[in-house]
């Protein structure tokens, strides 16, 4: 803390030890007599003439004077109280000066801490936003995987129904061939107990009795027709397995042209026989993708195209490569899709099935797989004409 | 008198506060001539080249009581350009009581009111009771134009707690009424600190009329 300014100046603050031997002197000199210059606290000393120099209203020194000439005393307080006023105005100025430059620093420290402050929680601020950001991220993240698996496990229950008429059809003709073959198997028995018993004429009549003529004719393509039941089964449920992978996320090298052909082989059971599905397939380049997910792409849209078609009806699946992206074309001449929700088609939950007969995410699951992969989805669509779906991939080096 | 004099003076701080170019050193070199007390010392002024007031001004008065207290009242300017304001705050610290110069001229209403707010700040910054602290307020520049009238600047300040004093210091008018007014308030703020009426036996009139007329007077008596 500094002095202040205003404060009762004392002799010594006016003047150094020096200025006043110098004023003592100079005017002892000019004087021709013995001057001092003493504090106003001195005590008085016989023997010499004394007068105040006031400054402020108050003796703020005394000059001494050893041969009293009152007049010569009076001319040197004279010119002493107009260097004293010249040294006051000095030091107050100096004075309130200090004081200035502290209050300025004061203000100019409190802005800068105030300014700190501010900084800091800026910081902390910023520091908050990213931590929460990072958690909504993570949050996302896992309920769009969630999502993805819950898209998936609807498609495959869509797939259900169909799979379970398929395999139906070849189990009950497998079913049926084999007990035919255990009735076989029977006759085969009562025609080996005559061979053992070597009575032909009796045997020759069984074996008329048995149709064992028809026996033999028949058996052989009994066991083919099995054969080929239980490898239509097999192949479906390789088809189905190989679509139901949800959680092996591999990129691989990826023929679009066979991706597509085996999900309309899964989707078969589901297509009625009025709709014709037409295929113009170019041949592609390998696409790097996620195998699963692409099938699940094509699976989505092919599955509303054959909704979308009430009666009979065509789709067209069309791929081409222009400018080094792959393009996918699904085209169908079903009911369409209203202005109104044209917007909305790719918006998660929108969906304008019965309650219960869409989960509103197929197609936004697929614009993010797509999305994921580089790629874009376009729609164009008129209500009673048909929707096309355009995709496009991006091959990579 | 069994008891020694005091030897501490007592110091009376007064303060005249206002925007640039009111007429607060015109004040003071008014006073300088027209005040007689028992000691007055010379004006003294720190000004820049254009006579604008830098650091402040101060005009020191004083008198001593019969048991030979000495009272001085220190009369201060601030600067009133809006730069200085760290001065102002140096010169308001610590004051006993405030004169407000405002000019009455018709422009300058805004500079009377940004001035006067940042009186009110300043003092709170420094300490000072805003609330209690003796001050008056005198409109300056009466003698000019193109002035608001006194119905005018009543009608804005006279509902304020403070006393409103029109005047013109360049001719001396209300000069004095505006310091007596003040020291008027100031009496009651340092009687309850120094008890001047039961210790000093100082009332109100001889305190006023010590500072302002006493030589004169005994010259004309």
């Amino acid at each position: 803390m500094t002095d202040h300014f205003d404060r009762q100046l004392s002799l010594s603050e006016l003047f150094t030890e020096r200025e006043i031997s110098t004023i003592q002197s100079n005017f002892s000199r000019l004087l021709g007599r013995e001057l001092t210059l003493e504090a106003a606290d001195s005590p008085i000393q016989p023997g010499y003439e004394r007068k105040a120099i006031n400054w402020d209203l108050e003796p703020i020194g005394y000059l001494l004077m050893k041969d009293g000439n009152g007049e010569l005393l009076q001319a040197a307080v004279a010119l002493l109280d107009i260097l004293v006023q010249n040294a006051a105005r000095y030091r107050m100025a100096k004075d309130i000066h200090q004081e200035i430059i502290t209050i300025d620093y004061e203000a100019l420290q409190k802005k800068h801490q105030a300014l700190q402050e501010s900084e800091a929680r800026y910081k902390e601020l910023s520091r908050q936003l990213k931590q929460k950001v990072t958690e909504q991220v993570q949050t996302i993240q896992k309920n769009q995987t969630k999502l993805y698996r819950a898209e998936k496990q609807a498609a495959v229950g869509h797939l259900a129904a169909g799979m379970a008429h398929e395999i139906n059809t070849p189990l009950a003709y497998i079913q049926n061939n084999f007990a035919t073959a255990v009735s076989y198997q029977e006759s085969l028995q009562a025609i080996e107990k005559e061979i053992k018993k070597e009575d032909w004429v009796t045997l020759k009549e069984i074996w008329q009795e048995e149709d064992m003529d028809f026996i033999l004719e028949d058996f052989p393509s009994l066991l083919a027709d099995n054969l080929e039941g239980i490898n239509k089964v097999a192949a479906i449920v390789a088809d189905l397995k190989n679509f139901s992978d949800i959680d092996r996320t591999e990129i691989a090298f990826d023929d679009i042209n066979a991706r597509l052909q085996t999900v309309l082989r899964i989707l078969q059971p589901q297509i009625p026989e009025a709709i014709k599905v037409i295929l113009e397939l170019e041949k592609l380049p390998p696409l790097s993708c996620d195998p699963a997910h692409i099938g699940q792409v094509f699976y989505s849209l092919l599955y509303n195209s054959i909704q979308a078609i009430e009666g009979s009806g065509q789709i067209v699946i069309q791929t081409t490569i222009i400018e080094g992206a792959i393009q996918i074309c699904i085209r169908d001449n079903g009911k369409g899709i209203a202005p109104e929700h044209l917007p909305h088609i790719f918006d998660p939950f929108f969906t304008t099935r019965e309650i219960g007969q869409g989960t509103g995410l197929g197609l936004a699951v697929c614009h993010e797989i797509i999305k994921a992969h580089g790629g874009s989805i376009r729609v164009t669509s008129e209500p009673k004409v048909g929707t096309t779906f355009n995709i496009s991939f991006p091959v990579g080096q | 008198m069994n008891s020694p004099p005091p030897q501490e003076p007592l110091v009376i701080k007064l303060v005249y506060y206002g925007p640039a170019l009111s007429g607060k050193t015109t004040n003071l070199m008014r006073l300088h001539d027209l005040l007689h007390p028992e000691l007055i010392g010379d004006l003294m002024t720190m000004e820049t080249q254009d006579d604008r007031t830098l650091f402040f001004d101060l005009l020191p008065l004083g008198f001593r009581t019969a048991n030979g207290m000495l009272i001085k009242i220190k009369l201060f300017t601030v600067p009133g350009q809006v730069q200085h304001d760290a001065t102002r705050k140096a010169v308001l610290s610590r004051a006993d009581g405030v004169a407000f110069v405002a000019d009455s001229q018709n422009n300058q209403s805004i500079n009377n009111g940004e001035s006067f707010q940042n009186l009110a700040e300043n003092a709170a910054r420094v300490g000072l009771d805003f609330d209690n602290i003796p001050l008056v307020v005198q409109f300056n520049k009466r003698d000019l134009s193109a002035i608001l009238s006194e119905e005018e600047i009543l009608s804005r300040w006279g509902a304020v707690p403070w006393p409103v004093v029109f005047s013109s210091a360049l001719t001396g008018q209300g000069v004095m009424e505006t310091f007596a007014q003040l020291l008027h308030q100031v009496y009651a703020r340092v009687d309850k600190t120094h008890q001047l009426a039961r210790l000093h036996g100082l009332s109100r009139e001889a305190f006023i009329k010590a500072i302002m007329y006493n030589q004169q007077e005994e010259a004309h008596d």
